[in-house]
């Protein structure tokens, strides 16, 4: 079966920089992606820079890898602002994400383009979706994309095939993966298949302009640096495969959950017994491996089903 | 061999290259991974060395200064509290003259917690007697190692050298890196044999011991201090072996777009590249600026930094760092350099920015140019400006509203 996506091929001329963000989660494959990105560009014999941004650094966190390609050395560092491609891993990551506007979008999801603006709200002009994760689970057997994302990637800027594979099977050697080359190979090569060769240009860069501006002097109240509600006070609503139910009958208000929670999402109410505050439990599951009187079981979190 | 390299793969390659053969290590963000490619290397057999990891940077630190003095060529590495951690011992194996090299990997000290940079867990350590390298790019990071171990074991030096990387601007930045072959370095790096203080069971010594006597701590510690200004010529004269050999020159100093420049901006590290970004830009619109790049801060080259200094209108000394209730720690050096010669800038104004690996957009390099100017013109030097945007404070304000409730 032959796919051909509405696509967008970026062509690098002469004194053009490729600005290209990949999103993803920490254990999606993001860092790997990158490289295998990056190590196909300076096959193809540009100047590249490429840099993954991780903030908490655990499973589940989103992390970014910001790559930068030209035809002339790089005067850059560090955050990409403005994309000219964003590649996101899958579509959970649109709660946490602010789109430059004028990126193309390419987007791991099994809805099409329309339904994924409406849903979102998203006003990017150029979405491009296709459902990595069902076409990686079908040749690789498990769903690990960052092959699949970056061969995405790729395709998009406008490099070749033959450094593209050559890109990934450095990346399967570095991380001793020989055995599962081929397979990959396949992947890739569906990908390019898939994506058909409609060429545009890079579009011109926006800038935001900002100004310095004077600091004064602020109430410590305002200026120490403490945070007045528990735990993270980012909602981790979203991220739980599993959520953690609490069965009261059996709970003995040994307070073990309440300690051993990493995020301090579990209080204990005027009775002492623990209450689970969903929006920031991540479902790590300790409080359930934890418990001693095995009064905590997983139920799957319906909002996180489809993913 | 042109490759793509990380900072870190860098710095862990220039250690393999200097054939390093004991790695004491600890973890720590975002220097992990350098010990974790040295291990590897070490497991699989590309490196004859020994690693092993301790259970804190001050055991690590003592460790590579005694095992330096053994005789081996010692590499650890480390970031940020790690360094703080092993602050007494800095001191210690700077006295001991043991000639390893500290990798560190700048961020941001606590508290607030952060992971991206800025050079206060470097500079904290600046008046240790530790020689200080700082990179700018992946391609320096490797030669600094390199370099660093032939100044740390010349006897004109004999002291322990810290090459400093931001994390990640360089540290998970992959970047093309040409990598010198083995032949390469072993030509310009010799092999490291001690003759001082060298620890061997056979002939017993006793090293940091007490000398309770302050005509002799005094003769000591001003030893050091004339080892560290050795640094500059030694720096000098090894850089032309390195040239040479490797098709590169480094300079203690170096400047870009500088010859005619009126105005210049001072700085170090990764973000010297965002700098020259914008001095490229001021050029086109035909401003007379350059930059000019500390990359040896300890020992301080002083007479390099008055020569590419000295008759320009204005200067601003970008800290990106801060001394707090002092300013920025790399300006008053530079001020106090410049200032007994005749020809000095009219005007040098501190800027403090990037702190936590904020990015300074092209209107903040504008602003300390134009400040500069004005500054030159009036003779009214502002005292150290923050560089802090309208879009920092209105992303500040929407944090302190969800940590603090309402701020008004
Ligand atoms: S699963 Fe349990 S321990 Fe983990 S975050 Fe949620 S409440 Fe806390
Ligand atoms: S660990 Fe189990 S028994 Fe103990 S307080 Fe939590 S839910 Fe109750």
């Amino acid at each position: 079966m032959l796919y051909i996506l509405n696509s967008y091929i970026f062509k690098l001329l002469f004194n053009v920089m490729i600005w290209l963000t990949l999103i993803g989660r920490g254990g999606q494959g993001i860092k790997s992606a990158s490289h295998i990105v990056s190590t196909a560009a300076f096959l193809k014999g540009y100047y590249v820079q490429s840099q993954p941004i991780y903030r908490a650094e655990r499973r589940g966190a989103p992390i970014s890898a910001f790559i930068r390609i030209s035809n002339e050395p790089i005067l850059e560092r560090g955050y990409i602002y403005e994309p000219s491609l964003i590649v996101i891993a899958d579509e959970s990551l649109f709660i946490d994400t602010n789109l430059n506007k004028d990126a193309i979008l390419f987007v791991n999801t099994a809805l099409d383009a329309d339904k994924l603006r409406s849903l979102y709200n998203i006003e990017n002009k150029r979405i491009i979706t296709y459902n990595l994760t069902g076409l990686t689970l079908q040749i690789l057997n498990k769903s690990i994309i960052s092959v699949a994302l970056a061969a995405v990637a790729c395709r998009l800027i406008g490099l070749n095939l033959e450094e593209v594979e050559h890109a990934v099977i450095m990346q399967l050697e570095e991380l001793n993966m020989q055995e599962e080359v081929d397979k990959n190979i396949e992947l890739v090569r569906k990908v390019f298949e898939l994506i058909s060769n409609s060429n545009i240009e890079n579009e011109k860069k926006r800038t935001k302009s900002v100004s310095v501006i004077d600091l004064s002097y602020h109430h410590p109240k305002i200026s120490a640096c403490y945070i007045s509600v528990p735990a993270n006070s980012i909602s981790s609503e979203g991220w739980n495969v599993n959520k953690p139910i609490i069965d009261y009958d059996k709970c003995t208000k040994c307070m073990i959950c309440f300690i051993f929670c990493p995020d301090s999402a579990i209080i204990l109410n005027k009775d002492n017994y623990p209450v689970i505050n969903y929006d920031l439990c991540k479902g790590c599951n300790i409080c359930y491996v934890e418990c001693p009187t095995k009064a905590i079981r997983l139920e799957r979190n319906e909002a996180t089903l489809d993913r | 061999m042109k490759r793509l390299l990380t900072g870190n793969a860098s710095i862990a390659t220039g250690a393999m290259l200097s054939n390093v053969e004991y790695i004491p290590a600890y973890p720590i963000t975002p220097q992990t991974e350098i010990i974790e490619i040295l291990s590897k290397w070490v497991r699989e057999g590309k490196m004859n060395a020994k690693l092993v990891t301790f259970e804190s940077e001050h055991s690590m630190i003592t460790a590579a200064g005694a095992a330096s003095l053994t005789g081996v060529r010692a590499f650890t590495s480390t970031s940020s509290q790690g360094l703080l951690y092993a602050f007494e011992m800095l001191y210690n194996v700077a006295g001991w003259r043991a000639p390893l090299l500290l990798a560190n990997v700048s961020r941001a000290v606590a508290a607030p917690i952060t992971l991206e940079p800025d050079h206060n867990d470097v500079l904290s350590t600046r008046d240790c007697g530790f020689i200080q390298i700082h990179a700018e790019t992946c391609q320096e990071a490797l030669d600094d190692v390199i370099i660093g171990y032939r100044i740390a074991e010349d006897d004109m030096v004999k002291l322990p050298v810290i090459v400093n990387i931001d994390g990640f601007y360089l540290s998970f930045t992959q970047e093309v890196v040409d990598v010198p072959s083995n032949d390469e370095v072993e030509e310009f790096l010799p092999e490291y044999k001690p003759i001082h203080g060298y620890l061997n069971a056979k002939n017993p010594i006793s090293l940091g011991v007490a000398v309770l006597n302050s005509s002799a701590y005094s003769y000591f510690k001003y030893q050091m201090h004339l080892a560290s200004l050795n640094a500059l010529k030694v720096h000098e004269k090894i850089s032309k072996d390195f040239e040479k050999i490797f098709r590169r020159r480094y300079y203690t100093v170096e400047g870009y777009m500088l010859d005619d420049a009126d105005y210049v901006i001072v700085m170090s590290n990764s973000f010297t590249t965002l700098g020259k970004a914008a001095i490229k830009e001021l050029r086109k619109e035909g401003k007379s600026v350059g930059l000019l790049k500390i990359r040896v801060v300890r020992p301080f080259p002083r007479d390099d930094i008055i020569n590419a200094l000295r008759g320009r209108k204005g200067v601003a000394v970008f800290d990106q760092n801060i001394s707090i209730g002092g300013g920025g720690i790399l300006y008053p050096e530079v001020v106090s350099a410049l200032y007994h010669i005749d020809d000095r800038p009219k005007a040098i104004v501190s800027f403090i920015g990037g702190l936590g690996g904020k990015r300074i957009s092209k209107e903040e390099f504008k602003h300390m140019i134009s400040v500069i100017e004005d500054a030159a013109n009036t003779h009214k030097v502002p005292s150290s400006i923050l560089l802090f945007t309208d879009e920092d404070w209105s992303m500040v304000r929407s944090m302190l509203k969800i940590a603090k409730g309402d701020i008004e």
